[in-house]
């Protein structure tokens, strides 16, 4: 056997439980070896991860002035700020909107795609990816094109809500809505893919199994199929849920283009970066960002532990 | 219960109404791209882009070639330093065993999950305090910072590689590096691929990094690059152009858009059959 | 085996911070006080907005042997880049540009703050200049005693009308800004579907609450501030403000926006600054020559002595980071822009802040024929010159922007102005103590 065609068969005859090979043998010798392939990653950890993040942890505890050890007072000059609060409830506005139609569209779609031929259902994904190669600014430019009445495509929305210009669609109470919509519309095709993929791999025993025993189509897709996808829609969710706290390019161009109609400390992010660069208060800017970071990082951890992303021998 | 002919109506025009929902605008946007002048009413046509074009190349001369040719350096870099960094490490992190493999791989999990936009003030801190500020190189090793793709050439080692392969490389007397390189990497192909294609992908279109470090407009990307066409179009004000020869309209930041989506749609397509296969992909789960 | 692997953790540690020190990288060069200022032996470097792009070119024309590497810089008001790569230069110890048109008024504070510190002082090098200017026309450049900046253009608040329209309807221009009120209230009920002012825009608090007086900005220190919209100058106007919100007189659309251009042709009259009539007038909104003039400012009838607010009117900074053949040519280039007839009468839209230039720009003016009583009109912009409130400073903090996140959203969305205006005043204080200000509000 090739080592492709062992690529293209092996996770699919293995049943699911068992698709870790089993672990290798416990050795315990120093493993010059692992260090030697290790480093190059360990470095870019260290730059690109550790580093920032000790320095911003010491940073954060300085004085305003940088002169010398201030305790935990930049913490307190962040926490008590006037927008502090308000951009966490932005977040989860956005959050609230966006989340759950991201999670049914996407489970549909997906299983929509699974039951359709695969040249069709090959296509469908490749159409609801399209957007994804449109991340970030590219995203965002084309919705300011959506967003814009008069020139819009979707101008009968518009026309529906009684808009005629950019600011009235874009005031600060749409928002929330605007953000879920962008962000769903760049996100939800990669994870059509990252589903489907799942879905690819239950093995065809398995759904076979099941239909001998006489189980109809839906009872596949509840008992089999998303049962599943469960540990994929975990880890979507809390994924999801970090992102959601580091938006900041579209709340700010957007603010760019209506001409300051939205705050330009909309999202935590942006309170950030305000504190970084205009107010100069560095120590206050790292004490922001450490505190988006431990939110982020329980995130994290929960993802970690609830959908056991590293399946291993334990 | 629907027959399932009926059933099969209903799926294929689920999925069409939502090709809709997605292809609509962009076919939208693309007919935007191909208008003359300033987009309003003017019909769709080839030659219109080619006007289009000039004039973005006419803009702060030939600024937008400079920021394309500074995204291809820095997406690169970092992409091949993520692959040269993330096979190794996988295949480390799911084959051997030694001392801080758990603690490397809890970080490696870890920093994966958080957004990179949060660390990216920090970072600035780093950089700044070593004055590598406004440097391309340090970008692209930045970026090639890329623990998911660790993540995902550890499942696929994890997945695809038979132990008794590695078992009998060790049993030939092959040291475990040369194991890797010898037996490991040949057939890894789909993990270059997939580390590459997302780590590309994260690369071109991020805009927190290049935007704080690369802070001057000749040395900055596209995807910072377009919000200074948006800035600079008097779609938005229309007094900003007053003074400027170069008039950005909507086929203007349309045509711009589209084109900075190439390479990450090229990158798509070359890997693709990899992306869709669902192994590695498929595999990664509870 | 710990040994083996702890040294190889520093190792790493040690290769990592080798790497970004070597990687192309330079060392930090120092904070950037003026004693490392260098010379590049005459080319400098000038950052401007669009608008201001023809200055630079006239400049090259003007002094060929002078080279001049321009960068067009963002010209939106409250934008944040500009300070962030300030931040970065001067952690980096370098480039600065030698000149600069700050695109916001309000970045000369962060400029002349003590942390950025970039503008330098222009009063010995300039003197001559500075002279030239009224001195309500370069009160604000003036920073703890020191002229820090160059007024590009002057902009105070004149009285903008239709003059076809005011004399077809049998209506005399106001004077006042109870006769404002009363004939806005009068076209809003006999002509709806025109206008009386624009409120959605960042220099809105400029064109109202400035010359009202109303206390937003008026700064003794870098560190201290007085706002206080309880102050009866800032009631006056509010009130005035919302009374013509109810009667549909204003816009909540903003001056800049795109579907201003389209009002902007129903504007019947409005205050607004000197350019408006070539800026948003003529070039953006394109009302027909003959029809709009411009009176003298508003007065309140129960102030003593008129006065009026000003909006924009560009400010030129010059590094303090240059000596030499370099600082020759960027004051060569300071005393272009600010007061050579090739820029400022020939080129610019705006009237010149320099105040021997005015009467030729107007006598420029004259001859393109827009204006529809341009002897009226000039007489008012150089009298507005003259009586623009002092005491209104750049702060750190941007009035605009907080007015067009508080009030400009709350009027799109017919939320009521007397809320809106609260929420001004408290985030406007908010806002200036984030940055350090201590507020006194009385």
């Amino acid at each position: 056997m090739t080592a492709r065609e062992q690529l293209a068969t092996r996770p699919r005859i293995q049943p699911r439980r068992a698709a870790a090979p089993p672990a290798p043998p416990p050795r315990r010798r120093p493993n010059h070896a692992a260090a030697v392939l290790v480093t190059p990653y360990v470095l870019l950890l260290l730059v690109g991860g550790i580093i920032p993040v000790g320095y911003a942890v010491v940073k954060s505890l300085q004085n305003e002035s940088e002169t010398g050890f201030g305790g935990l007072s930049s913490y307190a000059r962040v926490t008590a700020d006037f927008r502090f609060v308000e951009t966490f409830t932005n977040v989860a506005l956005v959050l609230c909107v966006w989340l759950p139609v991201m999670l049914t569209t996407v489970v549909i779609l997906a299983l929509l795609i699974d039951a359709s031929s695969r040249r069709f259902g090959a296509t469908m994904r490749f159409v609801y990816y399209l957007p994804g190669s449109l991340a970030g600014i590219a995203n965002f430019m084309l919705w300011l094109f959506l967003l814009n009445p008069g020139q819009s495509p979707v101008d009968f929305l518009w026309d529906g809500f009684g808009y005629t210009s950019l600011n009235e669609v874009a005031q600060p109470d749409n928002l929330p809505f605007i953000l879920a919509a962008m962000l769903f519309f760049q996100g939800a095709g990669t994870w059509i893919i990252v589903l489907c993929g799942g879905l690819n791999g239950i093995p065809d025993e398995l759904l076979e199994a099941a239909r001998v025993d006489g189980a109809t189509a839906r009872a596949v897709v509840w008992h089999v199929k998303l049962p599943m996808l469960r540990p994929w829609l975990g880890y979507m969710t809390l994924l999801n849920l970090a992102y959601g706290f580091q938006l900041f390019l579209e709340p700010q161009v957007l603010s760019q283009v209506t001409h300051g109609l939205i705050s330009p400390q909309w999202t935590p992010n942006q309170l950030s970066f305000t504190y970084a660069y205009q107010i100069l208060d560095t120590p206050a800017a790292a004490a922001m960002s450490v505190i988006l970071l431990l939110v982020t990082l329980s995130l994290g951890l929960l993802v970690i532990h609830r959908s056991r992303l590293f399946q291993d021998e334990r | 219960m629907l027959s399932p002919h009926l059933g099969r109506i209903g799926r294929t025009a689920t999925l069409l109404l939502f090709a809709a929902v997605f292809g609509y605008p962009l076919l939208a946007y693309l007919a935007v791209a191909f208008r003359g002048g300033d987009g309003a009413d003017s019909a769709v046509a080839l030659g219109n882009a080619v006007a289009t074009w000039q004039s973005i190349l006419a803009f702060n001369d030939g600024t937008f070639l400079q920021w394309l040719t500074n995204s291809i350096i820095v997406a690169s870099v970092g992409s091949v330093v993520a692959v040269v960094a993330a096979l190794p490490a996988g295949y480390a992190l799911a084959r051997l065993r030694f001392r801080g493999r758990r603690l490397l791989r809890f970080l490696t999990l870890l920093t994966m999950v958080v957004p990179n936009t949060v660390l990216v003030i920090p970072i600035y801190l780093e950089v700044s305090a070593v004055g590598a500020v406004n440097n391309l190189w340090v970008v692209g090793l930045l970026m090639g910072f890329f623990p998911f793709g660790v993540y995902l050439a550890y499942i696929h080692f994890k997945t695809t590689l038979p132990t008794p392969i590695v078992e009998s490389a060790r049993l030939d007397g092959l040291t475990d590096v040369q194991t890797f390189f010898t037996i490991a990497l040949p057939i890894s192909k789909q993990a270059v691929a997939l580390v590459g294609f997302f780590s590309f992908v994260a690369n071109w279109t991020n805009f927190f990094l290049p935007m704080v470090l690369l802070p001057l407009s000749t040395s900055t990307t596209v995807s910072v690059g377009l919000q200074q066409l948006v800035s600079s179009s008097p779609l938005f004000d229309p007094t900003t152009a007053a003074g400027l020869d170069v008039r950005l309209y909507a086929p203007h930041l349309a045509l711009a858009t589209l084109v900075t989506t190439l390479p990450v749609l090229v990158v798509f397509v070359l890997a693709q059959r990899y992306l869709i296969r669902g192994q590695t992909l498929g595999a990664v789960k509870g | 085996m710990t040994g083996v692997r702890k040294r190889r953790v520093w190792a790493a540690a040690a290769l990592a911070a080798a790497c970004l020190l070597a990687g192309g990288c330079r060392a930090v060069e120092g904070a950037g006080t003026a004693q490392d200022a260098t010379d590049s032996g005459g080319p400098i470097t000038v950052w401007v907005d669009p608008p201001r792009v023809p200055a630079v070119n006239a400049f090259q024309k003007a002094f060929p042997h002078i080279p001049v590497e321009v960068n067009t810089i963002n010209g939106n008001v409250g934008s944040t880049e500009l300070q962030q790569k300030f931040v970065l230069f001067n952690q980096a110890g370098k480039g600065w540009p030698d000149a600069i048109f700050f695109p916001s008024n309000d970045d000369i504070a962060w400029a002349t703050s003590s942390k950025i510190n970039y503008a330098r002082d222009l009063g010995v090098d300039l003197a001559e200049i500075l002279a030239g200017y009224p001195a309500s026309v370069i009160d604000q450049c003036r920073i703890d005693e020191r002229f820090r900046c160059l007024r590009n253009d002057a902009a105070p608040d004149v009285f903008w009308y239709d003059q076809v329209l005011l004399d077809e309807w049998g209506y005399d221009p106001p004077t006042t800004w109870e006769e404002y009120e009363a004939l806005s209230l009068r076209i809003a009920a006999e002509h709806p579907g025109h206008l009386t002012g624009f409120l959605g825009d960042a220099y809105a608090p400029d064109r109202y609450l400035w010359s009202s007086g109303c206390p937003t900005n008026d700064a003794s220190s870098e560190k201290h501030v007085r706002i206080a919209l309880s102050d009866e100058r800032c009631v006056r106007v509010q009130q005035l403000l919302d009374r013509l919100l109810t009667a549909g007189a204003l816009s909540p659309t903003g001056i800049f926006s795109p579907d201003a251009a389209a009002l902007g042709r129903r504007l019947v009259m409005s205050p607004g600054a000197v350019w408006w009539g070539n800026f948003l007038f003529r070039d953006t909104w394109k009302v027909p020559p003959g029809r709009i003039t411009a009176g003298k400012p508003l007065r309140w009838s129960t102030d003593a002595t008129p006065m009026t607010g000003s909006e924009g009117g560009g400010l030129w900074g010059f590094s303090r980071h240059i000596k030499g053949t370099q600082l020759d040519n960027v004051l060569t280039f300071a005393r272009f822009v600010a007061a050579d007839p090739r820029w400022q009468v020939d080129l610019s839209v705006g009237l010149p802040g320099y105040k021997p230039l005015q009467k030729p720009w107007l006598a420029k003016q004259k001859q393109a024929r827009y204006l529809a009583d341009f002897d009226r009109a000039a007489e008012a912009f150089v009298f507005a010159t003259t009586i623009v409130r002092p005491d209104r400073d750049y702060t750190r903090y941007n009035t605009g922007t907080v007015w067009t996140h508080t009030i400009t959203p709350a009027l799109t969305s017919d939320k009521p102005f007397a809320a809106a205006w609260r929420q001004f005043g408290e985030r406007l204080t908010q806002e200036a103590r984030s940055f350090g200000y201590t507020v006194q509000s009385s």
